[in-house]
């Protein structure tokens, strides 16, 4: 089995160094691209889930959301924040903790001063200023003026999209464009009214968090009627995004009759659009796959053909079918492992730079390449697998062949 | 044993819509270290039992012994190897391995028989230096002329000392001088190394190279000539 391996390495290396040098490098060019295809359609889809959860984690619900008790009364404020969040803050692993008040409002703007007012209807978070950047990146996305400060009475700070003029996809439903420093009436929905100066625009480049619009707690409180330590929610932010499912029970043991979720089962919408990415990038990566080793047995298959009279010449001096076929799964493994670098090259040198540099901008936010490491491994092999497929099926054809039919093409 | 190649009733039939008979009941004895020559016209059927003889392809009835050895029951592996300890092959259009030089041709057969290229490069250039291309060595097939490509294939034909050499048609595709030179070569190596050399040809002045004609007509042995 060693001499027929020598022979196939020496027969397989010779047609390599002295095979047709422009049809080698075209088969590598194309091999590097169809591994390109392969791992980089995976990864642009990647890409929009990790945007999805990065913006729900960094920008919205943090890892765990804690909400008001809802069995056996559907209650509308958690109570005894402070002492919970302390109990919650004690258990190792957990970075920082804040409330949230969760309020709606219609928001009412005369942009030109002249009692044309523009409304709409947004939410409206109360946020403690000093305590939220802990837990929430809002405060690093604000486009214009600043973030709330404390005490920050009858503040706001707008989302890009109730804003408006930030080139959102819900502009014509927006505020058309308000101005820092001006004065903005808002209807709450318990019927307190209150007018707020517009201290800044925060955009995440998520449509969901653009329509937030965020003022004190003080402030919000107050809009509430609560004088005590009750809020809306709380969110939780551990310092490792995956191990959510440990912290949740060990809260739901220091709170069971709170709702306690992760924050992927925080929105049921956002999880569809994950698992339906996740189902896309699956079909996507196995067409990808098909038509990777598609390519390959074609070149092979082609080449083989190509060198039918040549296999025909090696049998009639008694090389053996082994050999042959062996020669030609090394060839074609060659040119998988040359695709796979120049690939790699292609991939990591140039797309993914461009793509972090320049990435692309959808309602979700801004998507770059997210490539994994199990996913290229598993590209590389799958590449490796076509290869070896692709090389030994037309080979072993070929080398199956009547002698005298492949010499003489009969 | 004095015979190489004993023949028996040997049949070659192509299944089609209507059969053809390529080869019907052909009977005939080769000595060792005989230079024959099978001639006919085109289509008799000469070149059909070389390969048969050469066990490129597989008769439909009779008996054929190479070397004591009934090689129609070998199976196919055991037909690979004894092509390559035993017969040695030269085709019409030179078939050359186009990625080796001629080096690398001619070792190529001890190569795979023996697991070492380093060891037989000398032998290899032995054989090149016997057919005259001691100076062609390095040169791929592409850098040959056909009658050095036809040299280089009797060299690689002849590395792991077969005991017979088939040639079919060698000098169909070259010229009257490079014709004369591969000829003139296969006659050497008969006389000096005692190769018997079986070789098809339709030309009849190569008779006068040969021990032999075997003259096939019809896909029957029409007669034996002795060249004197």
């Amino acid at each position: 089995m060693t001499k027929d391996l020598r022979v196939a390495f020496f027969l397989g290396y010779k047609s390599i160094v002295n095979g047709n040098k422009s049809i080698i490098a075209l088969m590598i060019f194309i091999l590097s691209l169809a591994f390109v295809n392969l791992i980089f359609t995976t990864s642009i889809l990647n890409g929009v889930t990790a945007t999805l959860d990065n913006q729900l984690i960094n920008n919205s619900v943090a890892n765990i959301v804690i909400d008001p008790q809802e069995y056996p009364t559907r209650e509308n404020y958690i109570i005894n924040t402070t002492k919970l969040r302390q109990q919650i803050k004690n258990i190792p692993g957990v970075t920082a903790t804040v409330v949230h008040y969760n309020l709606m409002a219609t928001f009412a703007y005369d942009k030109d001063k002249n009692g044309q007012f523009k409304y709409g209807s947004w939410p409206v978070i109360g946020i403690d200023p000093e305590d939220e950047p802990i837990v929430t990146g809002v405060s690093t996305h604000i486009i214009a003026g600043n973030y709330l400060k404390d005490p920050g009475i009858a503040d706001i700070v707008l989302g890009s999209d109730i804003a408006g003029g930030y080139g959102a996809a819900t502009e014509t439903t927006s505020l058309g464009g308000v101005k820092i420093g001006e004065k903005i009436n808002l209807n709450f929905g318990n019927g307190a009214q209150r007018v707020y100066t517009i201290r800044g625009v925060s955009k995440v480049k998520f449509t969901l968090i653009d329509q937030n619009a965020y003022i004190t707690t003080k402030d919000a409180k107050s809009i509430l009627g609560i004088s005590d330590d009750r809020a809306s929610e709380i969110l939780v932010k551990i310092n490792k995004t995956g191990d959510e499912d440990q912290y949740v029970k060990q809260i739901k043991k220091l709170a069971p009759d709170l709702k306690v979720r992760k924050w992927t089962e925080y929105t049921s919408m956002l999880d569809s659009i994950t698992n339906s990415f996740d189902l896309v990038t699956g079909i996507i990566s196995a067409v990808g796959l098909v038509v990777a080793a598609t390519t390959i047995f074609i070149l092979i298959y082609v080449n083989t053909v190509n060198k039918r009279r040549q296999i025909g010449i090696l049998k009639a001096i008694g090389i053996k079918e082994n050999i042959i076929i062996i020669s030609y799964i090394l060839q074609s493994f060659f040119y998988a492992i040359f695709g796979i670098i120049f690939g790699s090259i292609i991939m990591f040198c140039f797309v993914a730079p461009h793509f972090l540099s320049h990435p692309i901008a959808l309602a979700i936010g801004d998507i770059s390449l997210a490539i994994k490491e199990n996913q290229v491994i598993q590209g590389i092999f799958s590449l490796l697998t076509a290869a070896l497929i692709a090389g030994l099926v037309p080979a072993w054809r070929a080398a199956k062949e009547n002698i005298l039919e492949a010499i003489w093409g009969a | 044993m004095n015979i190489d190649i004993k023949v028996k009733n040997l049949k070659k039939t192509y299944t089609g819509k209507v059969p053809t008979y390529a080869l019907r009941d052909i009977s005939f004895e080769i000595k060792k270290g005989e230079f024959i020559a099978i001639m006919g016209k085109s289509g008799s059927g000469k070149s059909t039992l070389l390969h048969q003889l050469g066990l490129l392809d597989t008769p439909t009835g009779g008996e054929l012994l190479i070397d004591d050895v009934n090689v129609l029951k070998l199976n196919d592996r055991e037909k690979t190897l004894f092509r390559l300890q035993r017969l040695g092959y030269v085709f019409q259009e030179y078939a050359l391995i186009l990625e080796l030089t001629a080096l690398e041709n001619v070792l190529l057969p001890a190569f795979a028989l023996n697991g070492s290229h380093q060891s037989y490069r000398k032998r290899a250039a032995d054989m090149l230096d016997k057919v005259g291309l001691t100076d062609r060595v390095d040169h791929r097939p592409n850098e040959l002329s056909g009658g050095e490509q036809q040299r280089v294939a009797i060299a690689r034909a002849l590395i792991n000392n077969p005991k017979i050499l088939f040639a079919d048609e060698p000098t169909a595709n070259l010229d009257t001088n490079s014709s004369r030179e591969i000829l003139e070569l296969f006659k050497k190596l008969n006389k000096e190394m005692g190769q018997t050399i079986i070789l098809v040809t339709h030309e009849p002045d190569d008779r006068k190279y040969v021990d032999r004609v075997l003259w096939i007509k019809d896909g029957l042995l029409e007669k034996e000539e002795k060249i004197s």
